[in-house]
């Protein structure tokens, strides 16, 4: 199997099977742009922005979602359901918040779209059924609001009406 | 902006610094507080993410992440924006007061979460205020008000609105700063377009034909139905596809269609205007089909009701023939064919509709004897189909002598199957269509199913136990029950015949529509106890000490259903009349004898309301309940629907 090697900001180097890490979008397009052939084993991509703990991981979870089939088309009809996350995704991002946001992060800089969705989807249920002091506390937000603000974003979330 | 990109180079320093620090004390990742803070803010901060985020959101819980900062804020409207319809909604008894609440609203507002407006008068009196409100201001007329209007004029309140607002001026500046792409019309009275209400509606889409992408017409105007084109743009002259940028289309109901014919040209003119239509939704009946040929739209429909009868079968084979491309989610099939000899033809539409529509159709409504016959000859399963309403006649069960149901393969016709709804009605079908599809049949289950809505029955009362169990053997792992009041009939037996079918349900939902149901007490079928024993109880409830007393029911009841984790209890926000309030739905020995004794059951009651004002007059009137009861009052969904919406892009300043 032809390898690549993805080179992290912080110089650690990790030889990986072409296959996968073409699942990065932005890796394809470096390895289709540069003309890489199979066999440039000695080839090194750099990855300025993905540190080496989160470049494993990100490794790690491709490596696990392989043969997955491609992503179904964007559907704005479709609902958007965030309690379909494979079991094994769920233990993954089991992780701390830095951590999960580090990957976010990486997911949309190497552009792996299955990353995203599940990371964002893992957010989106960290958020659901908590209120606005709930939410801060949890992820540490201070409240930059002033009274009178927070009172006129209270009035209009009462005129809304959802169709 | 400059201040943002300055915070942002800063934030890329000191995330540089903070990786420089990573490599230095060699830990795998850095956790702390200050470094996650600036990690969820860069992922709030980069548009894609953040909207990907909050797109799994529903709308209460953007509305409440609109609250927790102003980045969040932000975001949470775009989506709101961008990726919702988000109204605000102008009504109530004042609709013209509403124009100016909300004027005032956008005026102090940085980031409105609304992308349109919707307008919506009550029937008859409100709707009045509203015509007179635009009159009175000089909105453009071209006819005359009802007599019976300009009286309501004259009386204090429509003076004080006079003095008080300019809704033209209000209209006005709010459809400057808006580019409509939505736009749903609604007109519930018998009025021509002459009417100022509708001329409003008509200026709207003069300005904005060439942008609209979504219009939905529930009825419209007598007189606008014969050409709705001349209505807009009068006698000047205009391009036959003047909707070129219309990609969905909601169609007059069904109903309207038979009592007015016009509506049919109203399809045909939009239809031939709308090059560029993806989709049609609301339901279409196989009478409307001609249009959609004609125009060659049939891939538009999404939701389409057959009837099947010798008359139409033809226009049903075509529609089902390999000639178009079909995309229909929805169904509603029914028969009319009542008799043996034309077996035949049920059948064979019954084999197009599984090979034509088992990839796409999503929800089937359709009878017990159609479904039997659907189930006996297996050509192809529905493979997304996932909510299923029953047409069902408890008469053909009891002249077969055979609980039908059992004698469908729902596992294999439906294997993604979750939601089941049972709606009685009255078959007219000669049973003999399914007098050999009964023989020699295993009894099928289905497991996949979750959710159960049903009406109370309309079953003898005798029937219910054993009706009920036939219904939980069949699908047995129903974890939410729906029991909606029908009628007022058997409320009572349905909730206690529960219990004891489904013993494995987490969520059930009782919701009420009369008054006399709301007025009874339920205690006995919590507890399994007669009505006497249950008045014994009652009346000695000063000298028993109840958190020592053992039941022993004897009836099915609470206790059945371990894995119980909430009852729910919907009701009408009306006041209760000439009984022991102390009593209604539940007492305080439900609470004692059931409730305490499993800890995880919560018990609510939602109370639902028309409108805001009739919530604020509101007074609960069972306070015997509040101390094991959690209240949630809900507002809107029973509004009637808007007369004018619209949705928009508002150009924030």
């Amino acid at each position: 199997m032809p390898v690549v090697r993805l080179q992290s900001v912080d110089g650690e180097v990790f030889p990986v099977d072409v296959e996968i890490a073409r699942m990065s979008f932005a890796i394809r397009n470096m390895l289709d742009d540069l003309g890489v052939q199979d066999n440039d084993a000695e080839e090194v991509i750099p990855l300025p922005n993905v540190t080496g703990p989160i470049l494993r991981k990100v490794i790690e979870w491709c490596t696990h979602h392989k043969d997955d089939p491609p992503p179904p088309e964007e559907d704005d009809t479709r609902e958007k359901r965030t309690d379909d996350i494979p079991a094994w995704d769920q233990e993954f991002l089991r992780v701390d918040q830095a951590v999960l946001f580090d990957i976010i992060l990486a997911a949309n800089y190497l552009d792996i779209k299955g990353l995203l969705d599940v990371t964002c989807k893992t957010v989106a249920n960290m958020i659901k059924g908590k209120t606005p002091e709930e939410i801060r506390k949890l992820f540490n937000i201070k409240n930059d609001f002033t009274p009178a603000e927070e009172e006129q974003i209270r009035k209009e979330n009462e005129w809304c009406e959802e169709k | 902006m400059e201040k943002e990109e300055e915070s942002g180079d800063r934030k890329r320093e000191r995330m540089d610094k903070t990786d420089n620090d990573k490599l230095q004390d060699d830990s795998c990742f850095d956790n702390n507080a200050a470094n996650v803070e600036l990690l969820l803010e860069k992922v709030i901060g980069i548009h894609l993410i953040s909207v990907q985020i909050f797109d799994h959101l529903d709308f209460q819980q953007l509305l409440n992440c609109s609250l927790v900062c102003k980045s969040w804020n932000s975001v949470s409207r775009r989506v709101l924006r961008e990726h919702r319809i988000c109204l605000g909604a102008i009504g109530g008894d004042v609709p013209c007061q509403s124009v100016v609440d909300l004027n005032d609203l956008l005026s102090n507002s940085f980031n409105p979460p609304f992308n349109g407006l919707s307008v919506y008068t009550e029937p008859s009196s409100q709707h009045v205020v509203m015509h007179d409100c635009i009159r009175v201001n000089g909105l453009n007329i071209n006819g005359e008000i009802e007599k019976s209007n300009s009286e309501r004029l004259s009386k204090g309140l429509f003076k004080r609105l006079k003095e008080r607002l300019d809704a033209s001026n209000l209209f006005s500046e709010i459809l400057s700063k808006i580019d409509v792409k939505h736009l749903e019309i609604n007109w519930m009275d018998l009025t021509t377009s002459y009417c100022p209400a509708f001329q409003l509606i008509a200026k709207v889409l003069l300005r904005s034909h060439p942008y609209l992408q979504y219009l939905s017409i529930k009825s419209l105007p007598q007189d606008a139905n014969d050409s709705l084109a001349k209505v807009i743009f009068g006698d000047n002259p205009f391009p036959i596809q003047w909707l070129p940028s219309l990609k969905t289309f909601v169609p007059p109901d069904d109903s309207d269609y038979s009592e007015n014919s016009h509506s049919v040209s109203v399809l045909k003119q939009l239809l031939a205007a709308a090059p560029n239509l993806t989709q049609v939704l609301g339901e279409i009946s196989d009478e409307e089909l001609e249009p959609y040929f004609e125009e060659n739209k049939v891939h538009t429909i999404r939701s389409i009701r057959l009837e099947l009868s010798l008359s139409r079968l033809h226009q049903i084979r075509k529609l089902l023939s390999e000639d178009y491309c079909l995309y229909i989610r929805k169904l509603v099939f029914v028969i009319s064919v009542p008799v043996p000899e034309t077996k035949e033809h049920v059948y064979e539409i019954l084999q197009l509709i599984q090979q034509r529509l088992g990839n796409t159709l999503q929800e089937l409504e359709i009878s017990q004897v159609a479904l039997v016959m659907l189930s006996s000859r297996k050509y192809f399963p529905f493979q997304n189909l996932t909510h299923l309403m029953i047409e069902y006649d408890p008469e053909v069960d009891f002249q077969k002598g055979f609980f039908t149901l059992s004698a469908v393969d729902f596992n294999w016709m439906f294997p993604n199957l979750a939601t089941v709804e049972i709606e009685w009605g009255s078959l007219t079908i000669d049973l003999r269509l399914i007098t050999d599809e009964l023989e020699d049949i295993s009894e099928f289950r289905c497991e996949s199913v979750t959710q159960f809505f049903i009406s109370s029955c309309v079953l003898r009362s005798t029937n219910l136990v054993p009706w009920f169990e036939n219904m939980a053997k069949l699908f047995p792992n129903v974890k939410h029950f729906y029991l909606n009041e029908f009628r007022g009939q058997n409320f009572k037996e349905c909730f206690q015949s529960v219990w004891g079918a489904w013993s494995e349900i987490e969520n059930l939902t009782l919701t009420f529509h009369s008054l006399e149901n709301m007025c009874k007490n339920y205690d006995s079928c919590v507890l399994g106890l007669s009505d006497e024993e249950l008045e014994l109880l009652f009346r000695r409830k000063e000298e028993h000490r109840f958190e020592k007393l053992n039941l022993v029911p004897i009836r099915s009841c609470i206790f059945n259903c371990r894995k119980l984790k909430k009852i729910v209890f919907v009701i009408p926000p009306k006041p209760f009349q000439n009984v022991d309030s102390r009593r209604c739905l539940l007492s305080e020995l439900t609470y004692l004898l059931g409730l305490t004794r499993i800890p995880q059951v919560t018990f609510e009651v939602q109370v639902e309301f028309w409108n805001e004002r009739e919530h604020q007059q509101y007074r609960f009137p069972l306070d015997h309940l509040k101390p094991f009861t959690n209240l949630c009052y809900k507002v809107g969904r029973l509004l009637p629907q808007p007369l004018l919406s619209i949705t928009t892009e508002l150009h924030c300043s």
